[in-house]
This record gives C-alpha cells, structure tokens and sequence, in this order.
C-alpha cells in the first residue's frame, strides 16, 4: 500500500512544506520501486518552488539582508532533509550488522543501488533548491554545501560508508584470494563495490568534481596490501621446491593473472600501481637469484629460459644491469677462448681463419640479444663492448698490437682478389664484405686498416688481380659511410686513376695509328700503361737502377711523347719494379709446336734478352749489361737459374762476380706459360714492418697537427685537459697513446709551437 | 520510451487541458525530468501544472514550440560571462512585445517550468526597460515608490556620483 | 496604460531580480540604487551580483588563490568613474585625476585577458584614448611637450603629473605622435637631446631609464623620450630598408599586458592568418619553463640600437658646461640605426637583493647577439650576458653586457614595458661598460620573438662558466 500523501501545504509555512516533503522523500526512499504518481510528483516540486520564492520585496518592505545583497530562502528545507538522510542511513547501517562476507555484499550493493536510485529522484525534485539557494550559497564560497544529489553520497559517505567500509573490504578481500586460489567467484560483486567506492569520491574543494581519493584510500590500498602479502608468501615455498626456471614460469603466469583481473573487475586505474606491487614481491624479491642462474642459462645457451628472465627483469628498475654486465663478461671471454683456438700456432695464422673466429662469436650472440634480449640497445651495447674488446686485445694482438686491422685487411684483400671469384656469387661477396665492416666497426685502429687497405688494394689494381669492380666499389663506399670522404679519399682516386688510365690506352691506340704506319708499328712491343697519380699511390719509384732493354725503350719513348703532348709540364716516373711483361722462347730444343712463353718482371726481361746476342754471360756482364742493382739483380737472376732456364757454372755458385750463366736449351716445363715473376717471401714480413713504421710516422703527424689545433683555439691549457682533448679527437682514426701524446708535445715546445707555463698549463705560441 | 513526435497533455492551474508535442514540453527541464522520472504514467494521463494558468502556458509552448530545435543549453553557458550578451533575437523580441504584466508572469512561468532560455530572454527585457533610464524613470516604469527622506537623497546621490558624466 | 497599475519589479523574488539586474549596464545600477531603498539595498554590498557585473564588463583578473578576491563593487565604480574622466571633455578635470586615471589603466592593463585581439579592458582603452582630445591632454603633458608638441599640447604643472603622463604615452604607445599637425613640433629632436645628454646618465638613476633618487623607480619621461626617438627611428628604417614588423609601438596599448607575449609560431596558428611552419623541425634543446624561466627569458629576441655619429655626440655633449637641470638643444642630425638577434638563456636563479623586489628571484641570462646587417659592423656579433630582477616598485628591470672577444664593451639598462613577459618587451638605455662619462650612450629596446634556442654553447662560450659581475 503506498503511502498517502498529506496535503498541499502554505507557501509561506516552512514546517507544514517539510512535513509534505518527508512523506514524498520517504516514499521515493523506501517505496519507489511500488510506483509513483505525477501529482505527488508535481506536488513536491511545486512545494518545494513555491516555498523558495515566496519571499517578495514589496509586502516585506526588503528582502532580508543578513550578509550583503539579498538572502534567498532553502535552508531550513536542506537542512530537513540532512538529518532526514541521517536517520535514514542511521537504520540502513544498524540492518547491516546482521551480514557477513558475501551476505554482506550482497546487502550493501542492494542499499546503494535503491539509495542513489532515490537520491536521483530527489535530485530532480529539489532542482529549485539546487538552481538558486544551493549555487548562491556555492557561489559564495560556502563549504559543506552540495546540489543534492552529491549531498546524498556525502551522507552516504559519513553515515554509512565510514562504519562499514572495513568489513565490506575485509569480505571482498576474502572473494579475490579465493580466486587466486583457484575458486570461482561472483565478480560482479567487486565491481559493482569498485564503482560505488568511485562513486564517494568527492572533491572538498569543489563538489562539481569527483577524486579517486575514497577509493584508493579504502580499496586500492587494502587490495594491494593483500596482493603483496599473498605473493610474497607463495612465492617463498614455490621458490624453496622448485627450479628457478620453473618459478619464472609460476611467476609470469601471475603477472599475466593479475593483469587480467585489472580488466575483469577492477578500476583501470590500479593498473599500475598493481604490477608495481606484484612485480616487488614476485621479482624485486628473488631478483638475486634469477641473476644467479643466468650463467648457468648462458653456458646452456637457454634461449627461450633466458628471453623469459630478460622479460621478467626487465619489470624492475635497473633489474637488466646485472644480465648486461654478465653477459658481456661472458662474450669476452667466448671471443677470446675462439681466438686462443685458432691462434695455437701463433703469428701465422690465416687471415681467414682468424676473421671469421671473431664472426662467428659476434654472429651467435647478436642472435641471442635479439632473440632473447629483444635486441634491446644496452645489450646490443654490452655486446658491442665485448666485441671491441676482443677484437682488439687478444692472444694473436698481443705481441703486435696492429695485428687485428692487418689481419682484417688481408682477409678483405683475399675476398677481393681474383682466386676467390669463382667461389663467391656475388650476393655472397657483398654478404662477405659485409661480414668484414662488422668486425671492422670494432676495430680501433682504423688507420692501421686504412694502411695495409690501400696498399693491397694499389696492388690490385696495378697487377690486375682485382675480382670486380663492384665489389672493390661497394667496399669503398661501406668504408666512406663508417668513417667518412676522408678516410676513402685516396681509395677513390686509384680507382679513378685506373679508368683515367683504360682510356688513356685506347686513345694511345688511336694516336699509334694515325702518327706511324703499319711497317713502323711493327717494331714495337705491344703494351699497356697505367699512369698513378704521385701521392694517391703507395708506390715509390724504384730502388733500383735499370738500363732498359732495346726494344722497350722505343716503345715506352713513343708513349711518353704521346703523353707529354697530352699534358705538357707533367712528369712522368716510371716504376719499373712494378712493371711486368711476356717474352717468347724460341731457344729449346725440344718444343716444336708452340714455344714457351715466359711471364717476367721488367727486370728480368732485362737479363734474359742479354742471352739473344750472346749464349754464356758472366755475372758482371748482365750486371753491366743491365745496371740492376744487387739487391734486385741476384734474387732476379735467382729464379731464373731455379727455374732452369739458365745454367749457372760453376754449378750451384752464387750470383756472385765469376760466376756465369748459359741458356738451357734443354728447358723443359709442363705448361706453356711460365710465371717467373715470382715474389720472394721474406719481402711479405718485410713490407708488413715497413707498414707498421709508416703508421706510426703518420700517427705522430695527426697527434702533433691535433695538438697544434687544439691550442690554437684555446691558446693556454691544462696539460691534462690537452691529453684528454687529443684523444677525443683522435679516437675515431686510433688510440693514442699517452707517452706519444707526451712525445709530441715535447718536439712541438722544441720547435717552438707551444710552451710551458707555470702549473701544468701549456700556452701557444703563434 | 515515447517516439519524439509523440504528444503529451498539460493542466493549466484553471483546469485546461493543453496538448503539447513532447519535444516541445521538453524545453522545460521540469518537465523533462518528469517524462525521464515516470516514464509510463506521462502517456496516460495529463500533467497538471498548477503554477501557471491557461493564457501564459499557452504563450509559454508557443516560445518554446519556436525553439524546439535549439541546442540545450549547456552549463558553461551559465558560468562564462562572456556570453552574458544582452542581445535578444528577432523573433524573441517580437514575442515579448506583451504587456507588462504578461511579461512578468512569462519570467515566473519560465523560473517555475526551469526553461533557462525563456527566463534570460524575460529578464534581457525587463533589462532592457531600465538601461539609461534616470531613477525617476525607472520608477515609473516599474510602479516603484520614492520613499527616501531628503538627508538620504543626498547621501545617494554622493553614493553614486561615481557614473555621473563629467 | 495607467502606470501606476503595472506589475512591479519589487514583485520578483529576489533570485528573478538579480537575474534581471545582471543584464543591465553597470552604470544602471547607479539609477536603480537611486530608485528605492529595497532596492538601494538590494544591491549593496551584493558581492555575487557585482562580480558578474564587473565580469561581464571587463576581463576576468587573473586570481591568485593566495591573495583575496577584487572588490568587485568598488572596483567596477572606480572603473567608471575613470571612464567618464577620461571622456570629459574638462582638460583641468583631466591634469587633475592624472593619478586616478592611471590607477585605472594599470589596473585593466594588469587584469586584461593575454590576447589583443579579443580583450575587452584592451578594446575599452582603444576606445577610450584613440581621441584627439584624450591624445592632447593626457598623453601629452610631459615635459617633452615643454618645446614639442602643438599650442594645445603642453606639461602638466606638477613634476608627477609629468610622469604619470609619459607612463600613460609609453603604456597607450607612440601612435598619438602621428596626430601631430603640420605646425606641432616633432617629438624626435627633443627626445634625441634627452636619451643622447650623457649628463642624464649616472650613477643614482643606474644609467638606466630611472628616477634621480635612487629609488630604482622607473623615469617614465625618460622612457618616453626613449619611444619616442626609437619609434621615429623605426619608422623611417620601415620605409626605407627593412621591415620590423613584430614590434609596433604605433599600435595603441599593444603588448602592454603582462603575459602578452606569444611566441611566433604560435601566434601564426591561433590567429588562423599564417600558416603554422609545419617544416619546423622539432627542438633539440627544450627550453626552460615555469619555475626556471619566471620572466620567459629563454628564446630568440631582437633588439633595436640607435647611435648618435661620434663627432655629433661630442659637439653635443661637450661644446659647453651647461648644468642640470637645463635642457640641451633638441638634435636634428640623424642617427644610426642597427638591428640585433638576440639569442639567450636562463643560466641561473639566485635570491634578490635588498634593494630589489622580493617576489622573484634575479635570473642571470647569457646568449649570442648576431647583427641583422651583413658582418662589416664588428660591433654586433658578440656575446650577451646579463640579469633580469623586480624592481622594489614591481617592474622588470634588465641589464645586459655585451662582450667582444672575451671582453666586455656595452652595458645596458632596461625595463620591460607592460610587466612579466608582455610582448612590448624592454626599453631603456646604452652605455660604455665602465660607466665612462665621456660616452657613447643612447636608446635601445629589445622583444622577444620565439621560444627558440639553439645554440651550440661550446662554440660561443668557449670560456666557461664565470659570470660577469653587472652591479
């Protein structure tokens, strides 16, 4: 049965208005869901505007006055429905205590929800009070006033809320433990506590807005308590019986649980402070033992266990800094002990061998970082450290401290070189040189690279041994992108010096046409010319005298004529120790069909055609006869007599004054072509020496210039600072070395670019 | 819920009966917080209004059937000042050319049924009515009597020399 | 229809009538106040009511939370009241309420919204004081106008009512000079003989656009003068080589608000005029904000320096001993003119001192200042240093030093017009480092243009850290 209604009271009757009211908000209260009808409906709203704005100016001669400008009529109805709201919640709280745990839930969902139901309701029904009395009083900077819906949750809050928000917390509590246990829940009760805690949060300082403050207060912070509290204990006995890699296993699979739960019932908010708890006790904890096993992870190469401890870790402030620093450890030591491998036999291992050590300890742990450590930048960093170190500072660098770059070089050279071709596609030569700029990147002393580099590459080119053009380009072009136009500056010159050259030759062809007929073009030899340009080459001119022979010496005349009207002024050098040619031999006996042809340097194309006039000469007549000097004369004669095709008498004399020599005519060899223009080994040790003093001439040069500079812009400093500046400025070329650094202050104060100020500080004298 | 074009039934405070589309009744907040409130009782039967009688209803549906189509007001609007503009539309200011007396009941009508746009259009031009004028004017305009003795005379006119031109 | 039968407005309750109230103009009130004591009383002291009247009249002031809010009753009368003395047309009225009327304008200068275009304490003043009367009366009696100016135009009798008249011209800006008559005299010569009278500068006044006294209060007559010659300047400069266009003095109150300052991007993207420079890239370095930077010191700035050719400084300065406090003779030779980019930073934060004000900290400033003319003028590039402070008076007060090669040259003193971080930027003076009495001196003003710093201080600050002491 619902209530009646009393009747429509006097506007001006503020007790006869609130006994009306009361019997309508009791209704809306407790009897809502019974209906109700539009005339008690209208009834109250209209008590409630009729009751506000009774107040005229005329027949009260002035509105009341009591605090400036005009007072408005409400008060004594909000303050009615205060303390009806009190006694209300009074009786909803005192009902409460007879539940327990879901029970209590269930009722305290239930109140809320016919509660704010009803509060909306009011809302509505008081709108005047709100649109004037309650935004005046606002307006005003009163506290403690609210429109009145939010003075319902506030009474909610401060009568119902603050006594029961324990146990209700303490029963949603025992809910989620029990789902951590495994049990099934009804969730949507902790959703719908969430949501009506969210709901409490009012802003003191300014009702129209809401704060997560209620909440976190008196859920998020119980719930995380009771998170860490749980976790802690069970990851305590999991740990004490099971592997760790099993308890990584238990403990993403937590962490992955309580995200879930975030979305299935909880306020998106705890989101993080959550994972933050979990992650403490589930990680933080037993972070110590996790880094522990990583070794024993990394000696099996456990992938999928130690991509699962990265993850974990990676939660955690600074939790990876351990792995790095073992890891890196670790890949040290794995570049060394394969140096150690290959490098058993010392100073002579192969280049290639040598390489492709260093690759394979660099390629198996890239693979890792990126698998396992989600290639993640301070891993790849802790792996470039490594690297640096090992490739650098190793069993083989030991002795001489260049070997690496060297070494490098000449694995790139034999890549490069003619006898590889055949071998290497080229997706597979470009894949090589790439492989060559990994561990180049590692190198420090670039210099030293870029040294035997150019000098091998000169070789190349000048004896034609090059396998491809594209390949020489791509692995110039790889070299300026690391380490800029500088450092391949004088790469490709050669290699313009080279097409300069190929296109000189056919216009050399052309001008032999027209300048000489067919008879006069006879004579001569056929030959080809590269002109290098002085600076760009590491070539020298020879050390040698040589009489060139006859029938080179019209050829290479003619040449020069057509050169120096091409390009008047220029000079031209010709280096003979590097020049090379063909000669026919038409003096055995025993070849009928086709006659030997010997491949010789110019040298000895010099003593060899001697023997056309005569049969036997002695040494001082080819020494004569040539003007070789000893040095290249007696190693040139050398392979000629070992190749047989001189006798030496007396038999197995040195080439020495006395001795002579006679063709062989009974030559004998399995080929046609015979290759004597054969290098003496030594000269390779010996070429390799004369680099490593070349390098170190130079780095003294760039040392002292890099001083001289520095200095000049600052004029005076610090002995100290100027060390450590210098190496800044030259770390990227080699790593100086202090006493050289010191060395070259001291020459620089000789000649009197700098000198020495009192306190360490050095000044400059311009 | 009603389709919008539906109608509803309103009850002057004399007893008419005034059929309304919904759409129209709802520029009243009061009464759109009714239709959201009960919502099956507002098809069935009329909603008695027992604040305002038959001739100013009528002229308060007629406003607001013209504004059926405005926006809600927002609540910013309310509380930026800067909009505070006191110009009135065309159309609204042809419909508040009433008497007096009806123009006040209009403003009473729109405070007691919450249609904030009609209430500010009331108040615009009872404004309106006092700007520029001198305080006799005003008196006059509004059936105010003068009830200062001479001594406080003086002391408001000292009071509020400050918008005197000079 | 018989009056006295209608409806009265005593009729509404008292939430209808301060609705109906609050659509009226605030010099209404007056009347209705005047009308009956319900309604005398109804509005007084009617706190709520008056601040939505004062709110709909003027911008809303910035609201410290720590201090207490306007009195917004008296505050609306005072304003109207000024905006009726301002309108009279009584020019002894008007020299009269010289102290009432720039209370006035400081106030809606100090409350106004940050943007020009839309302010409406900046629209009222335009109105306001756009006038020719207005330009002659008020902005027009200072001492200046002792030989400049028309026969109307002339100073105001007492020495603060001269002040009060330059901070109004230097505020409302320079555009009042081009009402000048043919037969006015210009403003340019009088104001070159006061920012060019070595004799002016010294050590009570910091050499700066100060008072005399010691004080560190700012000589708006000087800064006056300083406008003057440097709007002139600027002017002609317009017409013939370059365009400054950032800055206009000739735009009535433009810039004088604190906070007015937008940097230009920003500026391009709101108005809706200039396309946003979408090929910006991305700043590398993020310039300092709030709490670091309290003047918005941080950015590229440019400055305006006007000289006097040395032999004319000389002839004007020395030919004769005449003493303070006689005028020199107004100059008509014609000065130099140099545009600089500023580029500077916030270095550091350190306490003021006692004879500073106390509501911020001194900021030290470092940069670069690189000529706008091609590099034949050595005297342009160079490095910056400088602090920026409160006066105890509550204006911004900058000095800057210039160093060449590691060595000091000029000094300047300045105040921002307008306050923190309007967009007028600073005014003030230049002079020898050492304070030499033999000069150079003469005007300078700089403005900020955009939050942008990018410098690479390796190469400019090749010295380090030392700060330069600038008391």
């Amino acid at each position: 049965m619902p209530t009646a209604m009393p009747p429509m009271p006097n506007k001006d009757d503020a007790h006869g208005t609130w006994l009306y009211l009361q019997a309508g908000v009791e209704k809306i209260m407790v009897e809502l869901q019974e209906g109700m009808d539009m005339k008690t409906y209208m009834g109250l709203y209209t008590a409630i505007h009729n009751f506000c704005t009774a107040q005229k100016a005329v027949s009260t001669g002035g509105f009341s006055h009591n605090r400036g400008g005009a007072h408005l009529l409400g008060e004594e109805l909000y303050n009615h429905l205060i303390s009806y709201l009190q006694n209300h919640l009074a009786e909803v709280h005192t009902r409460s205590k007879s539940h327990v745990d879901e029970a209590l839930l269930t009722f305290y969902i239930k109140e809320w929800a016919r509660y704010t139901t009803a509060g909306q309701y009011n809302n509505h029904l008081f709108r005047y009070l709100n649109r004037h009395w309650v935004k005046r009083e606002m307006d005003e900077g009163k506290k403690n006033i609210y429109d009145i819906y939010t003075l319902h949750l506030v009474r909610w809050k401060e009568d119902m809320f603050m006594a029961t928000h324990n146990s209700v917390m303490s029963s949603v509590l025992k809910l989620v433990e029990k789902q951590r246990n495994g049990e099934t829940i009804e969730q949507s009760q902790i959703r719908s506590i969430v949501q009506s805690f969210v709901s409490l949060g009012l802003d003191e300082s300014d009702s129209s807005k809401t704060t997560l403050d209620v909440y976190k207060e008196h859920f998020e912070k119980p719930f995380l308590e009771a998170t860490s509290e749980y976790y802690k204990n069970e990851s305590k006995s999991f740990v004490a019986v099971n592997s760790v890699v099993e308890y990584m296993k238990k403990a993403e699979q937590r962490l992955d649980e309580e995200k879930e739960r975030v979305g299935l019932y909880l306020l998106a908010d705890i989101m993080n402070p959550l994972m933050k708890a979990c992650e403490e006790v589930l990680i933080t904890a037993h972070a110590d033992t996790l880094i522990e096993e990583f070794q024993v992870l990394l000696d099996n190469d456990r992938q999928a266990d130690m991509a699962r401890m990265y993850r974990l870790l990676s939660r955690i402030p600074s939790g990876l800094d351990p792995l790095r620093q073992k890891f890196e450890t670790h890949v040290r030591k794995e570049g060394l002990a394969a140096i150690d491998k290959v490098a058993a036999d010392g100073d002579t291992v192969e280049p290639k061998i040598y390489v492709e050590a260093l690759l394979d300890v660099h390629t198996q742990y890239k693979d890792l970082v990126n698998k396992a450590f989600n290639g993640e930048s301070e891993f790849v960093r802790s792996l470039d450290n490594a690297c640096r170190e090992f490739v650098n500072r190793n069993k083989v660098c030991k002795s001489v401290t260049t070997r690496s770059p060297e070494l490098l070089a000449r694995y790139t050279d034999t890549l490069l070189k003619k006898s590889s071709a055949k071998m290497s596609e080229e997706d597979d030569m470009e894949k090589m040189l790439g492989h060559v700029m990994t561990v180049f990147r590692y190198i420090e002393d670039k210099d030293v690279f870029q040294k035997f580099y150019w000098k091998m590459l000169a070789k190349r080119l000048v004896s034609g041994t090059s396998a491809s053009d594209d390949a020489e380009t791509s692995m110039i072009t790889k070299l300026k992108d690391a380490c800029g136009f500088e450092y391949t500056n004088k790469l490709q010159r050669m290699f313009q010096d080279m097409q300069i050259s190929k296109d000189l030759n056919s216009s050399y062809k052309d001008w032999l046409s027209t300048t000489f007929d067919a008879e006069d073009q006879k004579g001569a030899v056929e030959a080809s010319y590269q002109i290098l340009g002085t600076g760009f080459w590491p070539l020298n001119p020879p050390t040698t005298t040589l009489a060139p022979p006859q029938a080179l010496i019209k050829t290479y005349e003619r040449f020069q004529t057509f050169y120096l009207q091409k390009h008047s002024g220029r000079k031209l050098t010709w280096l003979w120790q590097y020049c090379k040619g063909e000669i026919k031999a038409n003096f055995t006996k025993s070849q009928v069909k086709t006659p030997y042809t010997f491949q010789v340097s110019t040298y000895q194309m010099a003593i060899l055609l001697l023997f056309n006039d005569q049969e036997t000469l002695s040494y001082e007549e080819i020494e004569a006869g040539t003007k070789i000097g000893k040095e290249t004369l007696d190693p040139s004669i050398g392979v000629c007599v070992k190749a047989r095709v001189l006798k030496v008498n007396p038999e197995g004399a040195k080439p020495e004054p006395g001795t002579t020599y006679t063709v062989n005519h009974g030559f004998k060899n399995k080929k046609v072509k015979v290759n004597l223009n054969i290098v003496i080994k030594p000269e390779q040790k010996a070429e390799a020496d004369e680099t490593n003093r070349q390098i170190e001439e130079d780095r003294k040069l760039l040392i002292q210039s890099a001083l001289v500079r520095i200095m000049k812009s600052r004029k005076t400093m610090q002995h100290t600072m100027l060390m450590t500046e210098t190496i800044n400025q030259l770390s990227s070329r080699f790593q100086p070395k202090v006493p050289d650094i010191k060395k070259c202050i001291d020459v620089l104060i000789e000649k009197e670019y700098l000198e020495r100020l009192a306190d360490g500080t050095l000044g400059y004298l311009a | 819920m009603a389709a919008p074009e539906s109608t509803i039934m309103l009850t002057s405070s004399d007893g008419t009966d005034i059929s309304v589309e919904r759409q129209v009744a709802e520029r009243s907040i009061l009464i759109k917080n009714l239709l959201a409130d009960l919502p099956g009782e507002a098809t069935t039967e009329a909603i008695p209004i027992p604040n305002v009688n038959e001739p100013v209803l009528r002229k308060v549906i007629e406003w607001c059937d013209h504004h059926k189509k405005d926006p809600p007001a927002s609540a910013e609007d309310d509380s930026d000042s800067r909009k505070k503009s006191t110009d009135i539309d065309e159309w609204d200011q042809k419909f508040m050319q009433v008497d007096q007396e009806m123009l006040f009941e209009i403003i009473l009508a729109a405070n007691y049924l919450d249609i904030k746009a009609l209430l500010d259009v009331g108040c615009k031009t009872v404004a309106n009515m006092i700007k520029g004028k001198s305080p006799d004017e005003i008196r006059k305009t509004f059936n105010i009597q003068n009830d200062f003795t001479p001594e406080e005379e003086d002391q408001i006119r000292r009071e509020n020399e400050w918008a005197e031109d000079r | 229809m018989d009056p006295a039968s209608e409806p009265s407005l005593l009729d509404f309750c008292p939430e209808l009538l301060h609705n109906i109230i609050s659509y009226t103009n605030v010099p209404d009130c007056a009347a209705l106040a005047k009308s009956c004591t319900v309604l005398r009383n109804f509005l007084k002291d009617n706190r709520i009511l008056w601040k939505e009247m004062y709110l709909k009249t003027w911008d809303k002031p910035p609201q410290d939370p720590a201090k207490p809010e306007l009195d917004w009753e008296h505050e609306s009368q005072h304003l109207v009241n000024c905006q009726k003395l301002v309108a009279s047309q009584d020019d002894e009225l008007q020299r009269e309420s010289f102290p009432d009327i720039t209370t006035a304008v400081d106030h809606l200068l100090q409350t106004a919204d940050t943007d020009y275009g839309t302010s409406r304490n900046i629209a009222l003043l335009r109105e306001l004081f756009e006038d020719r009367h207005v330009a002659d009366v008020l902005l027009s009696s200072s001492s200046l106008y002792r030989i400049a100016g028309s026969e109307s135009q002339k100073p105001a009798s007492s020495p603060e009512a001269r002040q009060l008249s330059a901070k109004l011209k230097v505020l409302a800006g320079s555009f009042s000079d081009t009402y000048a008559t043919k037969s006015a005299y210009s403003t340019l010569p009088v104001a070159r003989s006061i920012v060019y009278d070595i004799r002016r500068y010294n050590r009570r006044n910091l050499w700066g656009p100060f008072l005399d006294d010691g004080s560190h209060d700012v000589d708006w007559e000087k800064m006056e003068a300083i406008m003057a010659d440097l709007a002139h300047n600027t002017r002609l400069f317009n017409d013939k080589v370059y365009n400054v266009t950032e800055i206009d003095w000739d735009e009535p109150f433009r810039g004088v608000t604190p906070g007015s300052y937008r940097s230009v991007e920003h500026a391009a993207s709101q108005d809706g005029l200039g396309q946003p420079r979408a090929s910006r890239m991305p700043r590398e370095i993020q310039g300092p904000t709030g709490d670091e930077d309290p003047y918005g010191i941080t950015g590229m700035w440019k400055r305006i320096v006007c000289f006097l050719d040395y032999n004319d400084f000389c002839a004007f300065n020395f030919t004769d001993a005449l003493p303070l406090p006689h005028a020199r003779a107004p100059v008509h030779k014609h000065e130099a003119i140099r545009l600089i980019n500023l580029q500077i930073r916030v270095t550091n934060l350190t306490p003021p001192g006692p004879n500073d004000g106390q509501d911020l900290p001194i900021a030290h400033v470092r940069g670069e200042s690189r000529s706008l003319h091609t590099s034949w003028d050595p005297n342009a590039n160079s490095q910056i240093r400088g602090t920026v402070r409160m006066t105890r008076e509550g204006e911004v007060r900058w000095t800057t030093v210039s160093i060449f090669h590691g060595e000091a040259r000029w000094r300047s003193e300045g105040v921002q017009v307008g306050g923190l971080k309007s967009a007028r930027g600073v005014l003030g003076t230049w002079f020898e480092k050492d304070y030499d009495d033999h000069g150079p001196c003469g005007p300078t003003a700089f403005w900020k243009l955009n939050d942008d710093y990018n410098i690479d201080e390796g190469r400019v600050f090749p010295h380090g850290n030392e700060e330069l002491e600038l008391e």
